[in-house]
């Protein structure tokens, strides 16, 4: 089959719910398995009927991949494989594979405990999800069948994000999840080699953005803090538990280190101290800096950021505060914005993105007071700060990867239409390529160039190089090979001529062509042939060209001259079937010789 | 076998093969007589063996043992390649060949002849393998003949054949040879041309590894003298896509080979009819490798950008260009955020939530999202994620800056983001950069404040270099100069031990800013129009800082000298009299200094020269005496008035008052009667000895810039010395004198050695030792003694050595602990506490025998080793005097921390610190004793430890370890 068809379940000109179902030479694979966050109800994940109306799928997918651990990309997962039935290979890496049930995990207490949902799934099921995971490691090819290869390559974005090259036969696609072009205190950039597939499917979260460089966002985010907690102020970070924490924890961990500060610097504690031990652990996944370094020490080994203790809000002096969750909606960042919001000294940096209807969002937007479901009215005096900290690549970085990877094609996903639409066009005109974003439910078919796979006997290989190689490279030489096509059961050969007329038991036939000339030149026949000998070689330069015994020799093709009466000579030109071109050539050659 | 070697490391070399010096030659032979026969025999061996195998571990002994007779030769060569021919197994044919190359680096081969054989074996020959050991072997022979330009052009057409081979290797081999091999420059240019293109055609192969070689080759000629021609540039800019990494770092190298060397050629650009010249598109070429896959490429293009000054200033500019937007509208960088607040005169809030909002709607079209020729190389280099890549592309921003003035404004912003890297080595080289640009660039009020940001930061390197680089920056206004002074201040005030580089930072800056200086200065010296101010503690280090500040300003400014008040003026004359290398001179209306003592010519060399001539034309020995006297005086004071001449003066005053205090020594009646010696006078002596010996060590050792004479002069003076103490311990002691007999006798011969190496003389005293020595048959120190004393007593002092004024004497000045801090450092008895410690040092021959010497109240003295990594070269912008002007690598900064500790003490107490030379190591034998391990419990006495400064008090108190809590 020469085209691949994609559908995508979630994340089609959309963020979040990623599900991506690509079928290629038969076979068919899920790229994520994600969540919808907005969502409570069944809208939350894929639709999976999609597939198959009911009844286990495990026939219809024959592997899923995780890119990374957010949930939008692995929070459908368990859901799939234990309530809907899927008992298939799923692939992730080493780090996704450690990371994601703690944050399944806390997303399921959240669902259950908290929303008291039912009809959801449990720990348990978590853990049999985990039990069917194959870790992968970066450039790791692995054989999910005989047909079927899938190879990770580093993305950045966090601990052990991974693109996918999936490839099926002669046809390949890079699957590239979320990902990073620009490195980051604790990891590296995304990076891929000129594996040239059929089809590139990349996020494309930040489609119409170019970033300013990530040291001055940095640096006017440390400058920030150090401002405040010099004048006495205490400062709230609200954070997601995982990925820009840490990024941010070693960004100040250094900051304190390298500027000597002993202002505390608190970190609420929660799933993040398991993950923490992930981290350190998975050091290889990290940048430069800490792997060179960990053998000192280990750089998620903070020396200055402590467990937080309820108990501390009401301390006394500067201090640091790291507190779950990011958007201020709830729990104990709230508990303590609430506390220090009154007073100026203090500061909220709000770290990332802020839903609409959020604390957080009411804050960025410059609200002065804001009122709490009991009534409760806080005076927000506190200095409100915004630093964007996410990492996803740019529309410069994209540019870059599909520039690295040289795809025939592109495919957009992980955004919103309109920013889409913009880099689809850039894409198309920057680099000729055609570029899709389907959106969710919708299938798009992109067509591959059919490559036919042959086997060739390495005699007649060997001899061609040798032919080759005896001439000084030209790229616009071509290089012919001279065989026969032997189709056997399943495969195709191409054979010596001989061996093929052997295997077949034929004896092999030559057929000659010969085609006599008449041609009115005074003299003997040899001073014609010598004339003809001088003609010949001065159009064919670079042939072979010989006289024997009368006759002139180019390869199979033979010319000789007779002559029958005084003035009138019968030139013949026979030649193989093999050389017909250069036959027929040097026959039209000679007839046209007197014109 | 050293002989061997050299040897062998000549033939490598050069080909002038020397023939040794005879009595080494003979001591060769020996040798060679019985290796040589074993690899002769070796080869033998080969004949009988059956497999192959066996054979290639005959041939693996032989290249092992590698030892031939000349005459051996031919034949073994002969042998070999008659095994070749039987030989199946191509590993072991290979070998052989690589064993030909050997030999042919043996003196006395004939590297013709084995060229010749090589060749005829290569030719039967199928082995892809062999092939390419053939070659190689050709290549290391061809290299053995540089001259012979007919055996290249043989060799060359070798390779040339076989480059038509399948193999890759086979093909690279070649490649190799025709690159190193081919003769270049004269008649042979044309056909020289003809093969580079025949080269050039092999960039089209197939096999990335015969790619890079062909163009490696190309490069190789174009370093050996044959011009590339600019007609290739086009071909080999396609090599910059390749896919292989190795073609691409060849390539590009060749492009920027390309650029340099053709840099005005015009190119049509690819898609336009637009000419521009080669080294810009070269430029642009460089630029676009910087987002190269591979991190090697990306540095060498990172590197590259550095050496292309050439580039026009319209590309130049354009690297560091990055055009921003967010969600399709036009954003600004935070450099431009920055840039615009300067400008319309309003202060950054940066306390609004999105003030780097998105402004106007960009059009789709506008916007290139592909970086296209130099654009934002780099904003790229710099934000790689390899270390690398930032060292080298900082690296580059820097020295292109130093071209382009306008470039170098322009880099400011990026070089001033730096100082945020995550690795220190990246930062400080971002503050070193800086630095150098520094006197092209006006800083901003807002880079200035993210510059003294940097100030907080804990690392010492870092912010000595931030001083380095303010001294040398041009501020814009009065602001920044203010901002900065606070911000040092502020330094200060959390790190004291910045004293001495803040003190000259701001000297700096008030030497370059007097104009921005005159309107701060009556709010840095708090005057106040009606009131009197207090008058601020003088030994304040901020106030010092802003003395300092305020006074190099006035040197340019005069009118500034009406501001000052009395108690300033009064500083003033008490700084410039104790720091007169921060504070200058000022002409002061009415003082008494209105004039500075100015720099005279002042002849104390000749007066040196005079007095010492004056000390040897003496009639007699007790005016002599006199005079010698009188000398020592007057150096000593000369060494501490003329900075010029103070190590010759040292050097002679030290010689001159030895050669008294031996004198002195020898004069003494005790020496006729042993049982007088070794009474209590004889203790007198036995000190002065002790004290001689010491000052002979510090002749030796403590001066740098001896001439070999003076150097003599100490050893022959050391000698005498020894000679005094083997007598002394022979006479008037019981204790063994048997170490110190052999050790003087040592010293005999090292000092015949050195006088005969360097062809000098020796004094009257010395002949006679040497003579007497060499007669002595028995070397027990009683003869030895009986025979030196009558030397020594008949013996008259040597004349000091003519005054060498490049002798600098090694000094270390103790910076920290200052020994002023009042409060005792309290420590738990038994364990340790740091005292920080900062030194400079000037003049250390040898940092590894320094140690610091620890005196406690008992009398228990510690030398503790510094780590080598605390030792740190001084350079010359934070150099106290800059009369030496040469920074040799003996001024050295030692920063370190030293470890003290001691058992309970009832109250607190002072200890010394202080920087000694321990000798013992060097010295070894010396004064008798063996060399000791450890450097904890030297006493006083021992004439090994060298003070180079005066101690420093620190008071410690060691409390008893707290029980039962």
């Amino acid at each position: 089959m020469p085209d691949i068809k994609i559908t995508p379940l979630g994340a089609g000109q959309d963020v979040g719910r990623s599900c991506i179902l690509l079928s290629m030479g038969g076979k068919n694979i899920m790229l994520d398995c994600g969540m919808h966050m907005g969502f409570n109800d069944e809208r939350r994940f894929p639709d999976f009927t999609y597939i198959a109306p009911e009844g286990p799928l495990t026939s219809y997918v024959d592997c899923v991949i995780i890119s990374h651990f957010h949930l939008d990309h692995c929070g459908a997962l368990p859901y799939f494989t234990e309530m809907v039935g899927y008992k298939g290979p799923i692939y992730m890496t080493h780090p996704t594979k450690a990371i994601a049930p703690i944050l399944l995990e806390d997303m399921r207490k959240v669902a259950v405990e908290r929303k008291g949902e039912s009809n959801f799934f449990s720990s348990q099921n978590i853990k049999d999800c985990m039990k069917k995971v194959v870790a992968v490691t970066l450039h790791q090819s692995v054989m999910v069948d005989s047909q079927l290869e899938i190879k990770a390559y580093y993305a950045g974005h966090v601990l052990g994000a991974a693109m996918f090259w999936i490839r099926v036969g002669s046809q390949s696609v890079v699957y590239t999840g979320d990902y990073n072009m620009t490195p980051d205190r604790h990891l590296g950039a995304a990076w891929i080699d000129k594996c040239r597939p059929d089809l590139l499917i990349s996020e494309s979260t930040y489609a119409t953005t170019i970033r300013d460089s990530k040291r001055c966002r940095e640096r006017d985010f440390l400058k920030k803090i150090h401002e405040c907690i010099d004048r006495g102020g205490k400062v709230l970070i609200p954070v997601f538990a995982l990925g820009r924490a840490q990024e941010l924890c070693i960004l100040l961990e250094t900051y304190w280190e390298r500027m000597n500060l002993k202002v505390p610097v608190y970190f609420a504690v929660g799933l993040t101290e398991k993950a923490n031990n992930y981290y350190k652990m998975f050091i290889t996944w990290t940048n430069q800096k800490i792997r060179k370094t960990f053998v000192q020490r280990n750089m998620f080994d903070f020396k200055h950021i402590k467990p937080f203790d309820k108990a501390y809000i009401d301390n006394p002096g500067a201090m640091v505060v790291f507190a779950t969750p990011g958007m201020l909606h709830a729990g104990l960042s709230l508990q303590i914005f609430k506390k220090w919001a009154p007073n100026e000294n203090n500061m909220v940096i709000m770290p990332g993105f802020c839903v609409v209807g959020t604390v957080g969002h009411k804050v960025l937007n410059g609200a002065k007071k804001i009122e709490f479901e009991n009534r409760q009215i806080v005076e927000v005096k506190m200095s409100v700060q915004y630093m964007s900290f996410s990492a996803h690549a740019d529309a410069k970085g994209i540019m870059q990867l599909i520039q690295y990877c040289e795809p025939k094609n592109v495919m957009l996903v992980h955004g919103e239409a309109a920013k889409m639409e913009f880099l689809k066009e850039k894409i198309k005109k920057e680099f000729g390529l055609e570029c899709y974003m389907p959106a969710n439910g919708e299938t798009c078919i992109v067509n591959t160039s059919i490559t036919i796979p042959l086997d060739v006997s390495l005699k007649l290989l060997k001899a061609e190089s040798q032919k080759h190689s005896a001439l000084p490279p030209d790229p616009k030489r071509p290089r012919v090979l001279h065989g026969v096509l032997v189709m056997k059961e399943n495969s195709m050969v191409l054979m010596d001529v001989d061996d093929a007329c052997k295997e077949a038991g034929i004896n092999r036939h030559l057929v000659r062509f010969t085609s006599t000339l008449r041609m009115e030149d005074p003299g003997p026949a040899s001073k014609t042939t010598e004339k003809l000998l001088q003609l010949i070689k001065a159009r064919l330069k670079d042939w072979h060209v010989q006289l024997t015994e009368g006759s002139i020799s180019v390869e199979s093709v033979l010319v000789k001259v007779e002559s029958t009466e005084e003035e009138q000579k019968s030139v013949y030109v026979s030649w193989d079937n093999q050389d017909e071109e250069l036959g027929s050539y040097i026959l039209g050659l000679l007839k046209t010789m007197g014109h | 076998m050293a002989a061997l070697l050299k040897k062998r490391a000549l033939a490598e070399y050069s080909q002038v093969i020397q023939e040794p010096p005879k009595p080494l030659k003979k001591l060769r032979l020996v040798k060679k007589l019985i290796s040589g026969s074993s690899a002769a025999a070796y080869v033998g061996l080969l004949e009988k063996s059956k497999t192959s195998n066996d054979a290639l571990q005959v041939l693996l002994r032989i290249s092992d043992s590698l030892k031939f007779q000349e005459e051996d030769l031919a034949d073994v060569i002969k042998k070999l390649a008659e095994h070749f021919q039987q030989e199946n197994e191509s590993a072991v044919r290979a070998k052989i060949l690589s064993l030909f190359g050997d030999i042919g680096s043996e003196s006395g081969a004939d590297v013709p002849g084995i060229i010749e054989e090589t060749v005829e074996l290569l030719k039967k020959e199928d082995s892809h393998k062999v092939i390419a050991q053939g070659l190689s072997a050709l290549l290391r022979l061809g290299k053995l003949l540089p001259d012979n330009t007919t055996i290249h052009h043989k060799l060359v057409l070798v390779a040339k054949e076989y480059l038509s081979d399948t193999s890759h290797y086979v093909k690279c081999k070649c490649f190799e040879l025709i690159g190193e091999l081919l003769p270049v420059g004269g008649a042979s240019d044309s056909n020289a041309h003809a093969v580079m293109k025949q080269v050039g055609d092999y960039r089209h192969s197939e096999e990335p590894r015969v790619r890079s070689a062909a163009l490696r080759t190309m490069l190789t000629l174009h370093e050996r003298g044959l011009k590339l021609d600019s007609s290739v540039y086009a071909e080999i800019c396609l090599a910059l896509k390749d896919d292989y990494e190795i073609v691409r770092q060849v390539a590009l190298k060749l492009v920027w080979i390309l650029g340099q060397t053709y840099p005005e050629n015009m190119i049509t650009v690819s898609d336009s009819d637009e000419e521009i010249r080669l080294v810009d598109d070269a430029f642009g070429k460089v630029c676009l490798m910087i987002n190269d896959l591979s991190m090697r490429v990306r540095t060498l293009a990172a590197q590259f950008l550095g050496t292309m000054t050439l580039v026009s200033p319209k590309f130049l500019q354009q690297t560091l260009d990055k055009k921003l937007m967010s969600n399709m509208r036009k954003k600004c960088s935070a450099h431009e955020r920055a840039w615009e607040n300067v400008t319309s005169g309003e202060w950054s809030s940066g306390k609004k939530w999105a003030d780097d909002a998105p402004r106007e709607v960009v059009e789709a079209d506008s916007v290139s999202l592909m970086s296209s020729g130099s654009c934002g190389a780099f904003v790229h280099g710099l934000e790689d994620e390899y270390q690398e890549v930032r060292n080298a592309s900082v690296d580059s921003l820097c020295s292109l800056a130093m071209h382009d003035p306008q470039f170098a404004q322009m880099s400011l912003d990026f070089l001033v983001d730096m100082f945020n890297d995550e690795i220190e080595d990246v930062r400080l080289k971002a503050i070193d950069s800086l630095t150098k640009i520094s006197k092209y660039t006006v800083l901003r009020e807002d880079q200035l404040e993210t510059i003294l940001g940097a100030l907080k930061d804990f690392s010492i390197d870092v912010r000595e270099g931030l001083h380095r680089m303010l001294s040398a920056c041009r501020l814009s206004s009065k602001g920044c100069l203010q901002m900065c002074v606070e911000s040092l201040l502020d330094n200060l005030k959390k790190y004291p031990m910045d004293r001495r580089s803040t003190w000259r930072c701001l000297q700096k800056i008030g030497q370059a800013h007097p104009e921005l200086t005159l309107p701060l200065v009556p709010e840095l010296l708090a005057i106040h129009p009606f009131f009197d101010t207090p008058e601020p503690d003088v030994e304040d280090p901020a106030y010092i800082c802003i003395l300092i500040l305020v006074f190099n300003a006035a040197q340019h400014c005069p009118t500034m000298l009406q501001l000052f008040e009395e108690h300033t003026l009064k500083h003033y004359s008490y700084l410039r009299d104790t720091m007169p290398n921060l504070v200058p001179a000022l002409r002061l209306n009415g003082s008494r200094r209105t004039a500075d003592l100015v720099s005279v010519e002042t002849g104390t060399a000749q007066f040196l020269d005079s007095m010492l001539a004056r000390v040897e034309a003496a009639p007699n020995p007790r005016i002599r005496e006199e005079l010698l006297e009188a000398a020592q005086r007057d150096l000593t004071r000369l060494a501490t008035i003329d900075s010029a001449v103070a190590g010759a003066a040292q050097f002679c005053a030290l010689y001159i008052g030895s050669q008294l205090l031996m004198g002195k020594l020898l004069s003494n009646r005790l020496w006729a009667n042993p049982s007088t010696l070794a009474t209590q006078q004889g203790n007198i002596i036995r000190n002065s000895i002790t004290l001689l010996l010491q000052h002979c060590l510090k002749l030796q050792h403590l001066f740098v810039g001896l001439r070999e004479e003076d150097l003599a002069a100490v050893k022959q003076f050391k000698l005498k010395a020894l000679a005094l103490q083997l007598v002394y311990i022979v006479r008037a002691s019981n204790s063994s004198a048997l170490a110190l007999c052999e050790h003087f006798l040592e010293q005999v011969e090292d000092t015949q050695r050195h006088l005969s190496d360097q062809g000098l003389q020796p004094e009257p005293f010395t002949a006679s030792v040497f003579k007497e020595m060499s007669q002595l048959d028995d070397t027990k120190p009683g003869p030895v003694a009986r025979c030196l004393l009558p030397l020594l007593q008949v013996s008259s002092p040597a004349p000091p050595p003519r005054p060498n004024i490049a002798v600098r004497m090694s000094t270390a000045v103790i910076m920290e602990p200052t020994g002023e801090v009042d409060a005792a450092l309290k420590f738990t008895a038994g364990l340790v506490v740091g005292v920080p410690l900062d030194a400079e040092l000037c003049n250390v021959r040898n940092a590894a025998t320094l140690r610091v010497k620890v005196k406690y109240p008992d009398q228990q003295t510690q030398l503790i080793v510094p780590k080598r990594s605390d030792f740190r070269p001084i350079t010359i912008s934070n150099k106290e005097d800059s009369v030496t002007g040469d920074t040799s690598d003996t001024d050295l900064r030692l920063l370190t921390t030293v470890l003290v500790s001691h058992q309970v003490w009832t109250e607190a107490c002072t200890i010394d610190i202080s920087l000694a030379l321990d000798l013992t190591d060097v010295e070894s034998g010396f004064a008798g004793r063996k060399p000791s391990g450890s450097g904890v419990g030297k006493t006083d006495g021992d004439p090994c430890v060298i003070d180079l400064c005066k101690p420093v008090k620190v008071y410690v108190s060691p409390k008893p370890v707290k029980r039962g809590i």
